[in-house]
């Protein structure tokens, strides 16, 4: 494991260096050598003054969030040449990307919470610098907004697990000030209500195929950190559920405002990191760990297949209106895919979804709260849909190998369910 | 034998080699081998799955749509997407049936969802027979809804109950595990999550509307829907879980169940579109067996057979007439349609021998159901008839037929007092059933603008805070400012006015001349001597 790793590192770090020159190849390259990171084991890497011991491992509650990281790396990277070229990004765009999928694994991957910061240190550089250089609209605002919010979000986490005093996963134990500053640092990073308001700004202008690894996996990840850490965190866990489900209608709420696709589908990211917390917070920690993961994954699948299919009809009709795109039948195959799969009505994120209800305690009104947030997040998506339904069909032009990556992510909730008895058990 | 697991992963690869293929082969083949399947006992080999006694009802009666299917559809567009979702429907109603463990019962009760809005969206926006409704504009709504709204009032609306269902299925495998089959009492909160599901599912009250517009399907879908799957899934729930139910919940049942039947049946009468007929019919009907589901669960079932093969055969028949005329309001029926019609009405209201079995045990309000029934069934056997022999009418006379050989028993003469009904096939138009007693003002003015209130409400708080942090930004520029002037004025203090002090004080005592330091020092030392020397004195 140990040497293993190291050369993880070596291999996809150096081509991730190189893809800065490169370009696409190396990334894909850089990006294939991590799935060296899924090999299960743990291995200590060096004892840290202050910091303590310092590890690496993966296991089967990691696996999930490793596989779907490396898998979407790839596959956003083999969607985006067309629509850099449309952007006129140069090639050291896909080196950071690279790197900013190797952030993803480290996030999952250290035991050690100090390092864990470290990562998600990572993780806000590269995507700070991509928003920056490539984004949409007032991107310098935008790159600005998110890395001041992203820096809360991870200083705040810090400063918590400083306090602690335990720096290693598996002995956190948190109290007081502590507590606190841990959870409202990883939830400032999920952008749930309150805290969300950077969200729609950092999703809705970054160079799309950004879009689709922060939304559908970066903030998605810090749900696997909520839940592995809840144990002697001394988070109030129900009521953690219902600021959960709160958060998901709040967010299906926020959908209905917007006439931009991109931006709509960040607001509905803002709903499902809702769920995400209900799923982490669920008492029994089996069934809170398979909703968690289950909708993690689903949504991540299904979110990175819209984003693309946004990108796309950038690339292809230069809109971002929803009102505004064509459909033929392999756009609306993928559409209707993609949010069928994100309403949480098939694919693994309806089991998700049915692993939250699990949770929701035995009060009338945490039951209609549920209810309405069930509804609403499935139907903020059917309304979406409608929006591109309505649009019209027509013949559209657009680059193959874009659509092969969304059909390839859209299809991935029901494949999953289909070997789902494998993963779960 | 053959595993019922493997039938089903078939059923489900029969969708998909349809979408591709888009023929509608594979449905056949889909719908015979399951037939034949469980004709010849195949039963669950995993204990994920027990058998249903509905199973091969829904069987026969998917095939007999299938078949009917091949002649309504010829020459349609989109044939891959309707022959996909029509497979799909089947499998996951033969899914919901056979489900014994929570996740996969969740999944087909979804997968029903999903099929009939997508089987809604059938047809295109601008396409005449997707239409409903008659385009007036009253009640403050235009009575027209194209597929596209058909099929988001249908999943919006059923979703509530399928909410409910998660959550209520939830709550059970959390205490009791996951095989429905070993559950035991539900609490007050979860027996009301069951029957919210149950309701929404069967366009109870006052979830019926959407059922009305999901007409926007191609009469097929309607005849598979209203029949044997998707709606029926609101009482089969009841009659699998009902057992497990509070105490109150018959009640509740009986009391929604028998509003929505005598409702929807005064709806049905209203109606000038022969498939909406059929849809209110429907409504009423689900009501009927709601509403004795809990109490009398036997004849629950026995009316579900018998509803099922009546309501498919009808609107095959009808669709037949929208078949032959190409219009949503026929003027004229085909004769074998007549035929089924007559038919139909005679089974719903017990007296062919299958529904007589049907309404042996049947309460005797349920008679002036049937009269509402044959009132609005009557109307359409008024029509002209047209002479076209289609081979389309053989699988729905078949469903009517072949029944009455399987189940059958002598009807009580009570129902043929239902045949007095008749008359209210002579009643003008009413204009309160034919507007639905207004329930779709609820559906497409109340509810999206409260909703539309919400959000709207939500969309400006947010935009609030969000501006207040943005105009926060001069806030933090006056921080810094402040914590560069304060900084100015250390800097200032420490660096220029201290040093200035210094070097001044410095310069002074550097230009003084030694006699004056040596004065000094003497004063000091006198000074101190004479303090010393009173202090002495002084002790």
């Amino acid at each position: 494991m140990y040497n293993v790793f190291l050369l993880a590192v070596a291999l996809s770090g150096v081509v991730a260096v190189a893809a800065l020159r490169l370009g696409l190849p190396a990334a894909l390259a850089s990006m294939a050598a991590m799935f060296l990171f899924l090999i299960p084991g743990k291995e200590t890497l060096g004892v840290l003054p202050y910091v303590g011991e310092v590890s690496v491992a993966v296991d089967y509650y990691k696996l999930p969030f490793l596989a779907v990281s490396v898998v979407l790396g790839l596959v956003v990277a083999f969607y985006s040449p067309p629509y850099l070229r449309h952007l006129g990004a140069p090639r050291w765009y896909y080196g950071v990307h690279a790197f900013y999928v190797l952030s993803f694994l480290f996030i999952i991957l250290f035991e050690n919470l100090i390092f864990v910061f470290l990562a998600l240190e990572l993780s806000i550089i590269t995507s700070f610098l991509l928003i920056w250089y490539f984004g949409y609209g007032n991107r310098r605002f935008v790159a600005l907004l998110y890395f001041i919010w992203a820096q809360v979000g991870s200083i705040l986490f810090l400063i918590g697990v400083a306090i602690s005093g335990t720096f290693a996963a598996d002995v956190f134990k948190a109290t007081g000030l502590a507590s606190v500053l841990v959870l409202l640092g990883l939830l400032i990073k999920m952008g749930t209500a309150g805290v969300h308001f950077w969200l729609p700004y950092a999703h809705a202008e970054a160079p799309t195929p950004l879009s689709a690894l922060l939304s559908p996996v970066h903030v998605g990840l810090m749900a696997y950190w909520i839940w592995r850490l809840r144990a002697e965190a001394g988070w109030p866990l129900e009521t953690l559920f219902i600021y959960g489900l709160a958060t998901a209608v709040y967010g299906s709420l926020l959908v209905f405002r917007e006439t931009d696709f991109k931006r709509a589908l960040a607001d509905s990211t803002v709903a499902n990191m809702g769920l995400l917390v209900a799923a982490a917070s669920i008492k029994d920690v089996e069934v809170s760990y398979a909703a968690t993961a289950l909708l993690f994954v689903g949504h991540a699948f299904a979110k990175a297949a819209l984003f693309m299919l946004a990108g796309l009809y950038i690339v292809a009709l230069h809109t971002r209106a929803i009102g505004e795109v064509r459909w033929d039948r392999h756009l609306l195959a993928a559409g209707v895919l993609g949010f069928v799969a994100l309403a949480g009505l098939f694919g693994i994120n309806l089991v998700g979804k049915a692993y939250v209800a699990t949770g929701v305690p035995q009060a009338l009104s945490a039951a209609a709260l549920a209810v309405f947030a069930l509804v609403s997040t499935a139907a903020y998506s059917f309304y979406l849909f409608n929006q591109m339904y309505r649009a019209g069909e027509s013949r559209v032009e657009y680059p193959a190998e874009m659509y092969a990556a969304i059909l390839a992510s859209a299809l991935a909730p029901y494949v999953l369910l289909v070997v789902l008895p494998l993963w779960l058990h | 034998m053959v595993a019922l697991e493997l039938l089903l992963i078939a059923a489900f690869a029969a969708a998909l080699a349809d979408l591709l293929a888009a023929r509608g082969y594979a449905a056949v083949a889909a719908a015979v081998l399951f037939l034949a399947g469980l004709l010849t006992g195949a039963g669950p080999s995993t204990p994920f799955l027990k058998p249903s006694q509905f199973a091969v009802f829904v069987a026969g009666v998917y095939l007999a749509i299938v078949v009917y299917s091949h002649f309504y559809m010829k020459g349609a567009e989109r044939l891959g997407w309707f022959w996909g979702w029509m497979g799909v429907f089947f499998g996951s109603m033969e899914l919901f049936l056979t489900a014994d463990h929570w996740l996969l019962l969740a999944l087909g009760w979804a997968g029903l969802d999903i099929a009939s809005w997508g089987l809604i969206l059938t047809y295109r926006d601008g396409d005449e027979m997707g239409y409903v409704g008659d385009g007036a504009r009253t009640g403050g709504i235009t009575w027209l809804w194209p597929p596209s709204s058909s099929a988001f009032r249908a999943i919006v609306t059923v979703e509530v109950g399928t909410a409910a269902l998660l959550i209520a299925l939830g709550s059970m495998a959390l205490r009791y595990g996951p095989f429905v089959s070993g559950w035991r009492h539900a609490g007050d909160l979860v027996s009301a999550l069951f029957l919210t599901a149950a309701f929404a599912k069967a366009a109870q009250l006052p979830f019926t509307d959407w059922l009305m517009t999901a007409m926007s399907a191609p009469t097929p879908v309607s005849a598979l829907l209203h029949s044997s799957t998707m709606v029926k899934a609101g009482p089969i729930l009841l009659l699998k879980l009902g057992h497990l139910l509070a105490g109150w919940a018959a009640e509740v049942a009986f009391l929604v169940g028998a509003a929505t039947a005598f409702a929807a049946g005064l709806m049905a009468l209203g109606q000038r579109e022969p498939k909406l007929v059929l849809a209110a019919s429907t409504a009423s009907y689900l009501g009927m067996i709601t509403a004795i589901a809990l109490e009398n669960p036997h004849e629950a079932v026995l009316l579900i057979y018998a509803h099922g093969f009546a309501k498919a055969a009808l609107f095959m028949a009808v669709g037949h007439a929208i078949h032959v005329t190409h219009s949503r309001f026929p003027e004229a029926y085909p004769l074998a349609a007549k035929i089924a019609i007559a038919l139909g009405m005679l089974m719903l209201v017990g007296i062919l021998p299958t529904g007589a079995l049907a309404k042996a045990e049947a309460p005797l309000w349920t008679v002036a159901v049937s009269a509402l029934t044959v009132g609005y069934l009557g109307r359409m056997l008024r029509a002209p008839t047209v002479g076209d022999w289609e081979p389309m009418w053989v699988p729905y006379l078949v469903l009517l037929v072949v029944p009455n050989f399987l189940l059958y028993a002598a009807p009580p003469p009570v129902l043929f007092l239902a045949l007095a009904g008749g008359v209210l096939a002579f009643l003008g138009d009413v204009e309160v059933l034919k507007r639905r007693f207004y329930l779709p003002v609820l559906f497409d003015m109340v509810a999206p603008t409260a909703f539309n209130a919400l959000w709207r409400l939500a969309a400006v708080v947010d935009k609030a805070v969000d501006r207040a942090l943005q105009a926060s930004a001069p806030l933090w520029r006056l921080v810094a400012n402040a914590v560069t002037l304060a900084d100015w004025l250390v800097d200032a203090a420490l660096h220029d006015g201290l040093v200035a002090l210094v070097r001044r004080a410095s310069a002074g005592v550097a230009g003084l001349r030694l006699d004056y330091y040596l004065y000094v020092a003497g004063l000091a030392a006198a000074i101190i001597i004479a303090v010393a020397i009173v202090l002495g004195v002084w002790r």
